[in-house]
């Protein structure tokens, strides 16, 4: 099973990267891309400085397959790839990157945002809102 | 029957442990389990969460059987 978690934010390196890669798969015609990144919520006049992930990895990471394969499935993709963060991201940081390839543009779009809101109902990542002061809460997703 | 439990996220922090064994009796369902698991930690009665068991989501009228695994899951909050 691929592991899908890589320990803090997920750097514009390695998006880049992913990208480049792509390249030699030449009967791809388009990519679409989600980027999840931190946000400075205001929590009882409390701003958000970080997220510190956690999750049922073991878990998690089977339902990302479940949720790869279902998409693979539904929409002529000839690719697509999740990586999640794990540990603590910054906010402005990168969280969540999904990335979706396919010969024509129109799937593209229909299957990022399948493969993103399945991910944020059904995968078991937990999110712990960190504040300057060392208090947190806990984020939950709606 | 022994189970193994596993506590996350806001769960873990409000019982203060992330995993334990406990030993129930046979054809125990999950609505019996979160009778045993509410005596023992109170908190657990006001706190929302969804029950894993060998990693997949379960409703409540699901038996366990020995040497599940079974996972307390609070709201998720990916992505």
């Amino acid at each position: 099973m691929k592991n899908v978690f890589k320990h803090g934010a997920i750097t514009s390196e390695f998006i880049g990267n992913s990208i480049y890669k792509h390249q030699s798969k030449t009967s791809i015609g388009a990519h679409n891309v989600f980027l999840g990144q931190v946000r400075a919520d205001t929590i009882n006049y409390k701003q958000v400085t970080a997220i510190e992930y956690s999750a049922y990895e073991e878990m998690a990471n089977k339902k990302f397959h479940e949720i790869r394969e279902a998409a693979f499935e539904k929409f002529e993709l000839t690719c697509s790839h999740i990586y999640h963060s794990i540990g603590k991201v910054g906010v402005g940081e990168i969280c969540l990157f999904v990335f979706v390839s396919a010969p024509h543009r129109k799937v593209v779009f229909e299957a990022i945002e399948y493969l993103v809101e399945r991910i944020k109902k059904e995968a078991p990542v937990f999110g712990k809102e960190l504040f300057e002061d060392e208090t947190h809460v806990w984020k939950v997703n709606n | 029957m022994t189970i193994h439990i596993l506590y996350f996220g806001l769960i873990a922090e409000a019982i203060q442990c992330s995993k334990e064994t406990l030993e129930i009796g046979n054809d125990t369902s999950i609505k019996e389990i979160k009778q045993i698991l509410s005596k023992k930690y109170n908190v657990l009665k006001n706190l929302s969460y969804q029950i894993a068991v060998n990693q997949k989501i379960v409703e409540s009228s699901h038996k366990i059987t020995m040497n599940s695994e079974i996972a307390i899951l609070p709201p998720f909050a990916g992505g």
